[in-house]
């Protein structure tokens, strides 16, 4: 089978929609059966929760002797016990990667805290994620607005840091301009969508810094597998196969 | 994976636009619509209105109604078997306009359906002299609609507006857009109005939106529609075949209810041509 590596997914409740694929468990049989060989998995509590660790360490324990599943953690950088957590994801759990999620934390991503993060990152050899959006802004709960990240300020902060790996997440099709513009940025494309979801996205970031991300379990997997199979005419065999498992391999060992 | 559903190829888009120059086609732009189209197993594409026009003037005057709907013609001569054309009009017109205009695109020219957009609100009255129009030719609208926690437009309408009119034109045929606009809210809104169907188009796939919308409307009043160019094709038709719904179910969305709704053969929800 071909190796399908997915490089956005979530696990847990999200206080705003029913999520039925919400355990590791239900996650991995849902996947395995869309064909997914590999997920890099996070805590979705971990965006609301006061502290990440909450969440991210269940999760991490949880999914801790299944290679299917790569963690992620998600990581909040003004808290003051983030470094140490960090340390601790990697050491007991192997975590592959850290996450932000800049809007739902409350901070900038031009903030100081997020250059420290970036240093951890460059020091463990790991990408560092940011979330552009988790849903759709204009579906947020009428109490709970949160914008977007601007795209521009997570290709500064690559640019800023040209020997770290730089992953965003919930892109849209219109962010792809400001993130093409720092190489060692990689985009998932589960929110990207145009006409030719994945000709556009390779046109804009170039054959080797696409990957596939589903951001399950908040979207139908085969909907955003369909990228992958339909209307991808221009775009090479070989790059729409880079796409599926070899870019997110690039992204993750460097 | 896509081909490997049973409606394959007989697949009818019920919400598609364009971006082209006004009002003559670029046949390059209808062969790309209808390529990716064909690839995905869609038969037949319902062709709102080339956006380009209405990006240009939400509240489009006479004259930019008239090109918009002179391309969409002209789309429908280049691909007669694959382009089905709905009139694009603004209620706030004058009746003699809209007359004229639904003469030309449906009565002469063959179009199955109006398209309402954002130019004036569903409930507000000035609706009225159109409905009655359109329920004499006894053709559906599609009407766009969004529940938005962001800003809209002046005039824009969600469900609820659509649910308003719905019921005071209890015979005419409404199909709100934009599934992923609408959420369980805008479901709820239209769930006791049986001459009100939902498209499926707008936003991502949100994963269970189709099932819930099944639900609480029956499969009859759900309807495929992926709003292509803003939306890609595969990832809208993903969302129906990814559904935990039956096999009978997902045909009835894919085709058999848009062949019911805009009049192209009464066969019960299948999609037999």
């Amino acid at each position: 089978m071909q190796q399908l590596i997915d490089a956005s997914v979530f696990c847990g409740c999200w206080p705003f929609r029913p999520l039925r694929f919400r355990t590791p468990t239900l996650l991995k049989e849902r996947l395995r059966k869309g064909g997914v060989s590999q997920v890099w998995v996070s805590a979705v509590e971990a965006i609301l929760y006061p502290d990440p660790l909450e969440a991210n360490e269940p999760l991490f324990e949880a999914i801790r002797s299944d290679d299917f599943f790569v963690p992620v953690a998600i990581t909040d950088p003004t808290l003051a016990s983030w470094r140490e957590d960090a340390g601790f994801y990697l050491e007991k759990f192997g975590c592959k990667a850290l996450k932000l999620v800049p809007n739902y934390h409350g901070y900038e991503v031009e903030d100081y805290c997020v250059d420290d993060a970036a240093a951890f990152a460059r020091e463990a050899d790991m990408p560092l994620c940011v979330q552009i959006r988790v849903m759709d802004e204009r579906a947020h709960h009428p109490l709970m607005k949160v914008p977007p990240v601007p795209a521009g300020q997570i290709a500064t902060l690559a640019r800023r840091h040209p020997d770290v790996r730089f992953l965003a997440c919930g892109a849209y099709r219109g962010d792809l301009s400001e993130l093409s513009k720092a190489p060692n940025l990689w985009v998932e494309i589960s929110l990207v969508e145009g006409a030719q979801t994945i000709v556009e996205a390779v046109q804009s970031m170039g054959p080797r810094r696409v990957v596939f991300g589903s951001h399950s379990p908040f979207l139908y997997l085969r909907a955003t597998l369909a990228k992958l199979e339909a209307g991808t005419g221009e775009v090479a065999p070989e790059v729409v196969e880079a796409v599926r498992a070899a870019n997110a391999r690039e992204l993750m060992d460097g | 994976m896509l081909d490997q559903h049973a409606a394959f190829g007989r697949i009818v888009d019920m919400h598609t636009h364009v971006f082209d120059s006004l009002p003559q086609p670029d046949a390059r732009v209808l062969e790309r619509m209808q390529r990716l189209a064909r690839d995905c197993g869609i038969a037949q594409t319902v062709l709102l209105a080339n956006g380009t026009g209405i990006l240009a003037d939400m509240k489009a005057n006479e004259a930019l109604i008239r090109d918009i709907n002179t391309y969409t013609l002209k789309a429908m001569a280049h691909r007669p078997e694959r382009i089905i054309g709905f009139c694009y009009l603004n209620p706030a017109h004058s009746q003699r306009f809209l007359h004229e205009e639904l003469e030309r695109c449906i009565t002469r020219g063959g179009m199955r359906g109006v398209k309402l957009e954002a130019a004036v609100n569903a409930r507000d009255r000035r609706m009225d002299p159109l409905m009655e129009m359109v329920e004499a030719l006894g053709v559906p609208i599609v009407h766009h609609s969004w529940y938005k926690a962001t800003p809209h437009g002046r005039n824009e309408s969600n469900p609820s507006d659509i649910a308003d009119l719905g019921r005071r034109f209890p015979q005419v045929q409404l199909i709100m857009a934009h599934l992923g606009g609408a959420r369980q809210r805008g479901i709820l809104d239209i769930h006791d109005l049986a001459n009100v169907a939902v498209d499926t188009s707008g936003s991502q796939p949100e994963e269970g939106l189709v099932e819930y919308a099944v639900r609480r409307l029956g499969a009859e009043r759900v309807v495929y529609g992926s709003d292509w160019p803003i939306r890609d094709y595969a990832v809208q038709l993903g969302r129906i075949l990814a559904a935990e719904i039956s096999d009978r179910q997902k045909e009835m969305i894919l085709c058999g209810n848009a062949r019911r709704l805009i009049g192209l053969g009464e066969d019960g929800g299948s999609c037999s041509s």
